[in-house]
């Protein structure tokens, strides 16, 4: 005896949406639709911004550059080269990247949360891993777009090659994972955008600019250098410059340690906090 | 009978006298300055966007700038690079700050529709246009006069012509504040805002000659200095404080009270037509 499929057979078809233990939904501990359709939603607001996130970005490096390469005057040049091009170019993409990795999911998670939308993927059977790798790995590719744009766009000015590809990859990964998650963070703490704006201005962009993306370090005063290099955005930074120029890969391995390290940090917090629905479910 | 053919009204009306309509003279003052209260109050009840983070930014940007150009102690001509600096960062808060306030305070207006709110009162363009005004200057001298104590407490910018900084001051946080006035008024939502922001005035206060002096930048960059307006306050401000000049001061002024004035009767125009706020 077979069961009754899609109504057929049965005496009364059931209305649309009642319950059907036959047609039960099983998933096993990684709900994969789920974080697949999360994904796909947080790709299709990128989409939308690509404005916000593509071109305002390339614009901003792009002054940066006009502004450092003139403010250095006849210092630029070196007998090895345009010493600032190869200095500034791998800070600005690495800058343009980890920005956007920040903003993209605390936008979007305070966004949820202002208008009430977080409530359709709370209900959904979506745990914690399938929104933080949702959000994550959306966010990294907002920032990994960005920084190639900038990138692509500094090409007019600068051929010079990627020494090792590979490296620069890995940095760039590491950088926009662990920026990704502060994002997240950020938008489960935030309650208003008085919030999400103050940790920007207050944390993030003084993070970012004090670590030695528009001066190398080696020429910083004694407590500035201390300051600079216990900002894991420092290593972030530095690596992604030795996988351009191909200098100073002793420092590589520190450099993914502390990255690691933090990354596994604020992915075990911010799951955490996801997990227990911190200022989600109230 | 006369009692009879009388209204039932008038009998309440001689009773009580009918108030006279307000007399407001040739200037609403009390609109005037509710107004203007209002635009001061608005930016000051979140003081810590509105003002502390400008004078953090713009203090970031001094240190990272005098890390990354100044590391010897480098020149302009005879002042020290970090006096050449911190005068054209002071002017950009000062702008950028000026231009948030009006554009912010007029588009939310639009967006949650308490425009009405200053639309419906016996202001006249005038007034109105004033009142907006006035609450940007307030905001741009306040980020500026904060980011100048602090920058003065660590490297002493002098001060060569008091009335050069406070004209320029006042004048560019005044052209500033009408254009996003001018701005705010046009734009329909806040992306509008955000592009003018991003791609009008960023761009203009970054290639002023706020970080170097024109004698560095190759020709094509005095050019574009010269047709941009942030170039003649940046650099009548700068000579305020140190005495020197990258252009000639009388031009400089000439062109702001000419922009200042364009600009006026432009938001003037908006206002007494209603455009985009009487729709």
């Amino acid at each position: 005896m077979d069961m009754p499929v899609d109504g057929v057979g049965a005496e009364t078809p059931l209305p649309a949406g009642a319950y059907r233990p036959d047609r039960r939904r099983h998933h096993g501990r990684f709900n994969t639709l789920g974080f697949l359709t999360l994904l796909g939603r947080e790709i299709k607001r990128l989409r939308k911004l690509a404005m916000l996130f593509l071109v305002a970005p390339g614009l901003s490096a792009a002054l940066y550059f006009t502004v450092f390469a003139f403010g250095l005057g006849d210092k630029r040049g070196t007998p090895e080269g345009d010493a600032i091009l190869a200095f500034l170019v791998p800070g600005l993409v690495t800058l343009s990247l980890l920005t956007q990795s920040v903003q993209i999911p605390s936008f979007s998670i305070l966004y949820a949360k202002m208008e009430g939308a977080i409530l359709d993927q709370l209900m959904a059977p979506v745990g914690a891993a399938e929104m933080l790798a949702a959000y994550v790995l959306s966010a990294m590719a907002a920032g990994v777009a960005s920084g190639a744009a900038v990138w692509v766009g500094f090409l007019v000015f600068w051929q010079a090659p990627m020494a090792d590809p590979a490296l620069v990859l890995l940095f760039v990964v590491l950088g926009s994972s662990m920026m990704a998650t502060f994002g997240v963070l950020t938008g489960l703490i935030s309650v208003k955008w008085d919030h999400l704006s103050a940790a920007m201005t207050f944390v993030f962009t003084p993070l970012i600019f004090l670590s030695g993306l528009f001066a190398p370090v080696a020429g910083m005063p004694g407590v500035l250098r201390a300051i600079v290099q216990a900002n894991p955005i420092y290593y972030a930074i530095d690596g992604v410059r030795i996988g351009f120029l191909g200098q100073g890969q002793d420092q590589a391995a520190l450099a993914v340690l502390v990255l690691v390290a933090v990354n596994v940090a604020l992915l075990a917090i911010a799951g955490t906090l996801l997990h227990r629905g911190y200022r989600l479910r109230n | 009978m006369t009692m009879l053919q009388q209204s039932p009204l008038s009998g309440i009306a001689a009773a009580t006298p009918v108030p006279a309509p307000r007399a407001l003279g040739a200037i609403n003052w009390v609109g005037f300055t509710t107004l203007t209260k209002r635009e001061i109050r608005r930016f000051l009840k979140v003081w810590v966007q509105t003002i502390a983070a400008p004078v953090v930014t713009t203090l970031l940007f001094y240190s990272v700038f005098a890390l990354a150009l100044g590391g010897v102690v480098r020149m302009v001509g005879d002042v020290p690079f970090l006096r050449f600096l911190g005068p054209g960062l002071i002017m950009m808060g000062m702008a950028q700050n000026a231009f948030a306030n009006t554009s912010s305070s007029v588009l939310v207006s639009k967006v949650q529709g308490n425009i009405v709110d200053v639309l419906m009162p016996p202001l006249s363009p005038f007034e109105f246009v004033s009142a907006f005004v006035t609450g940007g200057i307030v905001r741009g001298l306040m980020v500026g006069l904060v980011t100048w104590i602090v920058i003065q407490l660590v490297v002493p910018l002098g001060l060569h012509a008091p009335f050069y900084v406070l004209f320029h001051a006042v004048m560019a946080s005044m052209l500033l504040s009408l254009l996003g006035l001018i701005g705010g008024i046009w734009a329909d939502k806040f992306d509008h805002m955000a592009a003018i922001t991003n791609f009008v005035i960023t761009p203009l206060s970054f290639l002023s000659g706020t970080f170097y002096t024109l004698d560095s930048a190759p020709r094509f960059f005095h050019t574009v200095a010269h047709v941009n307006p942030f170039f003649y306050f940046i650099d009548g401000f700068r000579y305020g404080f140190i005495g020197r000049t990258d252009g000639t001061l009388g031009t400089g002024i000439a062109v702001m009270l000419g922009i200042n004035l364009v600009l006026w009767l432009v938001a003037l125009r908006m206002v007494s037509t209603g455009y985009k706020l009487k729709a």
